[in-house]
């Protein structure tokens, strides 16, 4: 199943558990120095060693020829976070693999030679890790990575150096949002090597009160030390989302109905919506379903899901046309109707 | 009355507090009223954990070095100047050519220069093996300088012990 069409999720701030590894073949330069012919040979030589029938996940891959997309297919990559907006900067040939659930992908010469993320539902970071090792012991028959006994595995920029992991949570944190207490929580983890963003990455204004949090520092840890600080924070993190809850519930329980039932209706009943506001709206839902606020049948569709699927590459792909803004915001609001009603 | 946080939505709260004797009095509409209940603190939340990281980030404070100008990486052919002003490696052979610069700016923003994670599995068991005796020789040295000759032996012995 793929992470995000588990309904699991709805139930806890957790939406989903990734990871990332950072790697590089030893016998070619790194991206700032590669030419476009050693750039195909790594293209190459990473899909020669991940599709293969030696094992049984290696058949499960495909590889993608990103050049080849159109522009609403290469969205919809990002907007499922398969692949980043550096690979697609035309300078040097790029490649995808992709496992057929879309739980695993692998970017080929975006900032490293070897970029491979593994997703689960829910909370379960070791379940992805696992996989990404499993992946990494995979490849590594076939290249040799480089990697220094003392430095680790060796990437282009220092900030990845050594385990080149890292491990992420998204999650959605609505009551420290709203009460301003994200922003002093942002400075605080950062002290811990944490840091705490926005949905889309770095620079990105949150939307639907989803964050992504994840490790900064990459050397000097073991793997396991590294997810163990980052799930201690998000735990934390999560406790105090909780304790903020418990008290809205408590003390300003009508405005809290309020704000889920009005989302609801708007949801039910709008003709025009823009992906901000939408993203608020099923914020305030998944609120309603986990405090048990909201007493319709639930949705039996991940939230997040649903999410993915009113931004603007997913409208235009089920529409089968490019779209402008306004049309995307009518076709988002019809797709939601018919959801909620 | 307008919000006296805001300045746009009606004020609708009106708080009063009382700091070391001294009250002082707000209005203000519902959304900011919130931000200022639930009184969490944020500045002991992590305790324990803070330590231990802090420790590891303070470990070296340097400033990059100048290093030496004109060095060259004599794989990728990456200069010392531009690795510098993008800060991104050329090629496997860059962090030795640009060793001294390497090691600072991983103490600086990782706190540590010494990985302790996963090794490769085919060709990381010998460079594991290595590093192992490399520790080892160095406790013996230690051992010898410090002239604590019992630890000295079993040290020797380990060694050996590892290389046959």
């Amino acid at each position: 199943m793929t992470w995000y069409t588990d309904p699991i999720a709805n139930d806890a701030p957790i939406i989903s558990a990734r990871v990332r590894l950072a790697r590089n073949l030893k016998k070619y330069p790194f991206k700032q120095m590669m030419t476009g012919k050693e750039a195909l040979m790594i293209i190459e030589e990473t899909s020669g060693a991940v599709i293969n029938d030696r094992t049984a996940i290696g058949v499960r891959f495909k590889s993608q020829d990103i050049k080849q997309l159109n522009e609403t297919a290469k969205k919809m990559l990002i907007e499922k976070h398969i692949i980043s907006h550096d690979l697609l900067k035309p300078e040097l040939p790029v490649g995808l693999l992709l496992q057929d659930d879309e739980n695993v992908s692998i970017m080929i010469n975006e900032e490293d030679h070897i970029r491979m993320q593994t997703v689960s539902a829910g909370d379960n970071i070791a379940a992805s890790w696992e996989l990404a090792n499993h992946i990494d012991d995979l490849i590594e028959e076939s290249v040799e990575y480089a990697f220094d006994k003392d430095f680790g595995y060796l990437t282009s920029c220092p900030t990845n150096t050594g385990t080149g992991l890292r491990a992420s949570y998204m999650i959605h944190l609505p009551m420290l949002e709203k009460t301003g207490k994200i922003k002093f929580l942002i400075p605080a983890i950062n002290k811990f090597g944490i840091a705490l963003r926005g949905l889309h990455g770095e620079g990105t204004e949150p939307m639907g009160s989803i964050y992504q949090i994840s490790n900064q520092l990459t050397l000097g840890k073991s793997e396991q030390e590294i997810m163990q600080g980052l799930q201690n924070v998000t735990q934390n993190i999560i406790e105090k989302e909780k304790m903020i809850c418990e008290k809205m519930l408590e003390k300003h329980r009508i405005d809290l109905e309020n704000n889920v039932y009005r989302a609801y209706g708007i949801l039910s009943f709008g003709k025009k919506i823009s992906l901000a506001e939408a993203m608020n709206l099923l914020s305030e839902i998944r609120v309603g379903f986990y405090t048990g606020v909201l007493c319709q049948p639930k949705l039996n569709k991940n939230i997040y899901q649903v999410m993915i699927e009113i931004q603007n590459g997913h409208l235009q792909n089920r529409i089968g046309r490019k779209l402008g803004e306004e049309e995307c915001e009518i076709y988002r609001a019809d797709i939601l109707r018919e959801m909620f009603n | 009355m307008k919000c006296e946080k805001c300045h746009i939505n009606q004020a609708t709260v009106h708080m009063q507090q009382f700091i070391n004797g001294n009250k002082t009095e707000i209005f203000l509409c519902k959304d900011c009223s919130l931000q200022h209940e639930m009184p969490i603190s944020f500045d002991n939340i992590f305790n324990g954990m803070l330590e231990s990281i802090l420790s590891k980030q303070s470990e070296s404070k340097k400033n990059i070095s100048s290093g030496q100008k004109g060095v060259q990486c004599p794989s990728c052919k990456m200069t010392n100047e531009g690795f510098k002003s993008t800060v991104k490696l050329g090629c496997a052979e860059c962090y030795k050519a640009f060793l001294p610069e390497v090691e600072t700016i991983l103490k600086n923003i990782q706190g540590s220069a010494r990985h302790e994670g996963k090794f490769p599995r085919k060709s990381g068991a010998s460079l594991l093996y290595k590093r192992e005796v490399d520790k080892l020789r160095k406790m013996l040295a230690s051992a010898v300088e410090h002239e604590d000759f019992e630890e000295a032996a079993a040290l020797r012995d380990k060694i050996r012990a590892i290389e046959i």
